[in-house]
């Protein structure tokens, strides 16, 4: 039982500096040195720029260009990619063409708006259907999908979309960016510190001791704040680098949204051979993600998504292709999920199709395709651990009372019907294949000073999901030491060793058990009074069974995975085809819960904005303009919008993760959007294939006759 | 200190402010800020004691331009479609700090206050320091953001006019529940007397650049029995139908906007044979 | 100048009285509790209490507020209603990124200083103009409550 204490919920320990409003988020950092600057940006999809006028520079103002980055003008995260500044053809409306330092931001907007930029406009495309430029595609094979295809009774196919999503986190991006001395010292909203770091080097051809990065408090990121803030802080550090000044970069809400990535939109092909009994034999696959104008991390992402392209299901014969398609539309990037949100909401909903096509019951249908143990994943991987999906979706139908309010509800009458949906998830946690061990590398400390207090230095950000509560809590429980006696620094590149980017739900899972790794040796040499520092990297614990293989997709996408079901409750107006949220369960496997109440917030929030994301989070980009720009158009749900929420868990404790904790923060997100889909059908007995389900979609689908 | 960016003791200073400089009466802030011009010269009324007041007499109930959406909810005579529609708007804090005043002459075709105001056939009262005129909030609103106000006057009163009506009808649509710009609000009353419609009344915002009330629409059904107009529902929304031309833009769809109007027209005469039909 | 009362102190400002009152507080008086996150009164991360009733700073010129009060999250922490506020929050864990946070504290406490015991309802709609994107809600709504039963009859008595 000793273990299970690990779950038990502490007072989180930046909580009374955030609470009291002492918390420093980077537009809080101040000095009178400061400058600021402000960023010119594209007016156009796609231009050559033909001229630039810039008026005569005045006195302590500067004016900083592409070509006064001293190596390379390009953004390196996976690749040097992006330019970060760019004034000779842009690509998207938002892209960035020079910058302004003044005293202050008024000052460098006022200078800002004297300047002129003269276009030659360039084709466009703003529809990946009618691209012709793949930025990356990928496929696999499983079993003998052609063969199958062609002996098939039936195909069923349907084309799934889902929208391009904002993260909306409530603090814009922002830098603060010093030069000084041949050092370049940046600080603010980041997810990744070593991104940056590698950022910066590559485009000033700095070595390591001259790049310092410094996470400030961080307001939500969402994976916005993964490969984003790379071109953020470049820009901070080139505008210090060109003025010599400090500068602060921060974005008014506008600019962020106009110019920082997006969910990436996707148009999904799911083609279902089936037979004379409507079993599912093979399934075609076929996903297109809009990349916008730069490739970014969309390689990752496209993976990601055609990995996870069964979702919790298992078919034996697949084929599947996905590409990532360039648009002269903002780059979309990481955001929680990382692409599988996509796909598991279409193959969700796809089988769902399948059952009421063959008048089946969807549950039942969905449930009987449900993996168990030693199952093969879509890329013939194998599901080693146990797997209580099936359970985990008795508790949910149990604890919603679904069936009964299902029956209950078919008779509704009047203005206002109700609806209950599921919707099943499965998805692998943390990085494909062997990444951690071939690329990540990643490296911890444990400083145990001389008055006994102990250290977590690692380069995990904590951006609200709580990872340095949790991770000082996975160190005190196995040193048995008081939670007071451990801290976890926000990480300061100069202190901490690269632990590896936050993202992928990796950071409890794989850092945290080289945290504990390192906290039991530490146990074992303990000396009393003595400065001690313990460094662990990170190591594969359990052979591959069937080991990844990057080229053909084939093997052990995951180490594990997670799973989770949720159940939505709706009440749809009939009169304006709005839709309230009543209630939403959802029942997760995260392995082993460390601290209850962040872990229930991480499942409470992924599953309001995976709800907003289904239903109400609209972004129309028309000829490469972003519509919904401002959050009061760019409709993030409120605390109104939400009805109950009960989440519950089973406790699988994964093997080789701390205290038997994995992956946890995606996975509420990504099961919501089949869950509300299947629930509104319910209610509308009409068929939807596009998030988000939006009051104007079904006022359409009411139009048509069943 | 500056002439302008004044926040006068009376309404005879602010008039006198307002006539001689170049100012933007300011209310509660909520739009005039959004525009964040530095620059801008305010004349600060929300605090006048002349604006805050919430009377009613023979000619009906006098809101003081100033009064924020709060202490409207907070008055026990405020009309309760007025109450309804307030209740709505944006978030507690906006309803802290702006004010009935200021969303009219904001004039954004979204006001929400203003179907309600129409169904009373609301006049506002203009002063200068060389009298006041009164006009119509029909002719007052010109076009979207466009009012009928001169640069030296200032709203001082709103006057709805007493009206009979026993059945209320309020529908917000907006993106979400709370903090939302509507896609459509409809205001709707009608006074029912022994069976039949003695008064009836439709308006919209959102649809169109400015608020929508079509009068004579709302003839055809007055005088009607509740039978007539049973039977002539589906022909009273046609004609509603017919005149309805919405906008589509980014927050919803011209279709979508025409044809929940046309279901809410529907819906509000249902709902008046339900309260007075026989049944 | 234009002075008013913050946090319990008459202050003033040299400012123009168009200037928005977020900036005044946070570049001025360097209280940076209150945030922007989007200038335009939609999120309430700027939340201050002005006169005991919630508002949002970045739309509020600084010359309207003239003789006013003004309450930042810096002041409200000194008090009791806090402590019970700041308790229920921590128990429950209503807090993750924080960036909402002051403005979330200062909209439970203009709900509770009118109704020591409201419904889940009355909660959710004094939080509607306050945007959080970690949390749901619904942990921020159960502290709420929490801080309301703890509170209430005591700290908070309006309506009881």
């Amino acid at each position: 039982m000793r273990s299970m204490s690990i779950s038990r919920p502490v007072k989180r320990k930046d909580f009374d500096e955030k609470i009291s409003g002492r918390a420093k988020f980077v537009d809080d950092y101040q000095s009178p040195d400061y400058y600021h600057a402000c960023i010119l940006r594209s007016e156009r999809p796609h231009a050559r720029i033909v001229s630039i006028n810039i008026p005569e520079i005045p006195e302590d103002t500067w004016v900083a260009r592409g070509r006064d980055v001293p190596v390379q003008n390009r953004v390196l995260v996976d690749i040097p990619d992006q330019f970060i500044l760019n004034d000779v053809e842009v690509e998207y409306v938002g892209e960035a063409i020079l910058i302004v330092v003044a005293k202050t931001k008024a000052k460098a907007r006022r200078f800002m708006e004297q300047i002129s930029v003269e276009y030659e406009d360039l084709p466009t495309c703003f529809d990946v259907t009618e691209s012709d430029t793949i930025l990356h595609d990928c496929r696999f094979v499983k079993g003998d999908p052609d063969k199958v295809f062609n002996e098939a009774h039936e195909v069923f196919e349907e084309v799934l979309t889902t929208g391009f999503q904002e993260h909306a986190y409530l603090e814009p991006q922002g830098i603060v960016a010093e030069y000084r001395d041949g050092y370049m010292t940046v600080c603010g909203a980041m997810q990744c510190p070593f991104y940056i770091h590698n950022a910066i080097k590559h485009a000033f051809g700095f070595d390591d001791d001259h790049v310092r990065v410094i996470q400030a408090t961080v307001g939500g990121g969402f994976g916005g704040k993964e490969d984003y803030p790379s071109v953020v802080g470049l820009q901070a550090a080139l505008a210090s680098y060109v003025s010599g000044k400090p500068v602060k970069l921060v974005f008014d809400r506008q600019e962020d949204i106009i110019s920082t990535t997006k969910r990436h939109a996707a148009r999904m092909i799911y083609k279902t051979a089936l037979d004379e009994e409507g079993n599912i034999l093979a399934m075609d696959v076929n996903v297109t993600l809009d990349g916008g104008a730069y490739l970014g991390i969309s390689t990752t992402v496209i993976e990601r998504s055609l990995v996870h392209c069964l979702g919790p299901y298992v078919v034996d014969h697949v084929r599947a292709y996905g590409c990532v398609k360039k648009t002269n539309q903002v780059v979309t990037g990481a955001f929680r999920g990382f692409g599988d949100p996509q796909t598991i909401f279409a193959v969700d909903t796809h089988l769902a199709h399948i059952a009421r096509h063959l008048g089946r019951d969807h549950v039942e249908y969905r449930r009987s395709y449900l993996a168990q143990q030693g199952d093969r994943t879509a890329t013939d991987g194998l599901y080693r651990d146990p797997v209580f999906i099936r359970e985990m979706a008795d508790k949910v139908l149990e604890q919603s009372d679904y069936y009964a309010k299902r029956e209950a509800y078919s008779k509704d009458t009047g203005r206002y019907r109700r609806g209950i949906g599921i919707g099943f998830l499965g998805r692998g946690c943390g990085f494909a294949g062997f990444a951690e061990r071939d690329f990540v590398k990643g490296v911890v400390r444990i400083r145990k000073h001389a008055d006994d207090t102990v250290e977590a230095l690692v380069s995990s950000t904590d951006m609200g999901q709580g990872i340095h509560t949790s991770f000082c809590k996975v160190i005190a429980e196995t040193l048995e030491i008081p939670l007071s006696q451990v801290s976890c620094p926000r990480p300061d590149t100069q202190r901490v060793p690269n632990s590896g980017p936050t993202n992928a739900s990796r950071s409890m899972q794989i850092v945290g058990r080289m945290l504990q790794r390192a906290a039991l040796r530490l146990k074992d040499e303990w000396i009393p009074g003595k400065e001690q520092v313990i460094e662990e990297h990170y190591r594969e614990e359990r052979d591959a069974v069937n080991p990844w293989n990057t080229k053909t997709f084939n093997g052990d996408g995951f180490a594990t995975y997670g799973w989770s079901t949720t159940v939505t409750e709706v009440e749809l107006d009939t009169v304006t085809s709005e839709v309230r949220l009543v209630n939403i369960w959802g029942v997760f496997d995260i392995g082993r819960i460390i601290d209850r109440n962040l872990v229930e917030g991480q499942m409470h929030g992924g599953l309001v904005q995976g709800y907003g994301y289904a239903s109400m989070e609209k972004m129309e980009i028309e000829n490469g303009v972003i519509m919904q720009d401002r959050l009061n158009n760019y409709i993030i749900p409120t605390a109104y919008d939400i009805g109950g929420i009960h989440v519950d868990f089973v406790d699988n404790p994964y093997e080789a993760g701390p205290f038997g904790a994995k992956g946890a923060a995606e996975l509420p997100f990504c099961g919501v959007a089949s869950s509300y889909v299947n629930a509104v059908e319910n209610v509308t007995q009409r068929v939807y294939l596009s998030i988000p389900l939006t009051p104007e979609k079904i006022f359409e689908s009411l139009q048509e006759e069943v | 200190m500056a002439i302008n960016n004044r926040k006068p003791q009376s309404l005879n200073e602010a008039l006198r402010i307002r006539h001689d400089c170049e100012v933007i009466p300011y209310m509660g802030g909520t739009d005039v800020m959004v525009e964040r011009d530095p620059k801008a010269s305010f004349l600060f009324l929300g605090d006048l004691p002349e604006l805050q007041q919430l009377t009613r007499d023979a000619e009906g109930w006098h809101l003081g331009s100033g009064l924020t959406f709060s202490s409207l909810l907070a008055e026990e005579d405020c009309p309760d479609l007025l109450r309804e529609a307030v209740s709505r708007i944006a978030s507690p804090a906006i309803r802290n700090l702006g004010t009935i005043g200021g969303n009219i002459c904001n004039a954004s075709p979204a006001g929400d206050t203003l179907p309600v105001l129409l169904l009373y056939d609301t006049d506002l009262v203009l002063k200068s320091l060389k009298g006041e005129r009164r006009v119509s909030l029909d002719a007052f609103i010109v076009s979207r953001k466009h009012i009928d106000l001169r640069s030296d006057e200032l709203l001082v009163d709103i006057i709805m006019k007493p009206k009979a009506y026993n059945h209320f009808y309020y529908e917000k649509i907006g993106s979400r529940r709370a903090m939302s710009i509507s896609k459509i609000a409809m205001a709707a009353a009608a006074e029912i007397q022994k069976g039949t419609v003695a008064d009836f009344a439709i308006s919209f915002a959102s649809m169109y650049k400015t608020p929508l009330r079509f009068k004579d629409l709302e003839e055809t059904v007055k005088g009607k029995s509740l039978d007539s107009l049973e039977a002539m529902k589906q022909d009273v929304v046609h004609a509603y139908g017919e005149r309805l031309n919405p906008i589509s833009d980014l927050r919803s769809t011209a279709d979508y906007r025409k044809g929940v109007s046309l279901k809410l027209i529907g819906d509000f005469i249902d709902t008046i044979l339900e309260t007075f039909g026989q049944g | 100048m234009i002075s008013f009362v913050l946090n319990g102190e008459n202050v003033e400002t040299a400012s123009l009285p168009s200037s928005r009152l977020l900036d005044i507080l946070r570049e001025e008086f360097l209280l940076t509790g209150a945030k922007e996150g989007c200038g335009e009164g939609e999120c309430g991360a700027c939340s201050v209490l002005i006169d005991g009733k919630l508002a949002n700073s970045c739309l509020i010129a600084v010359g309207s507020i003239e003789g006013k009060k003004v309450m930042t999250i810096e002041g409200f922490s000194e008090t009791e209603r806090f402590r019970v506020l700041s308790d229920a929050f921590a128990e429950v864990g209503a807090v993750q990124c924080g960036f909402c946070i002051p403005g979330m504290v200062l909209a439970s406490e203009s709900l509770l200083s009118v109704c020591a015991k409201p419904t889940e309802e009355e909660i959710r709609i004094a939080l509607s103009g306050n945007l959080c994107r970690c949390t749901g809600y619904e942990l921020i709504v159960k502290a709420v409550q929490l801080a309301s039963e703890r509170g209430a009859g005591t700290v908070w008595t309006a309506g009881i």
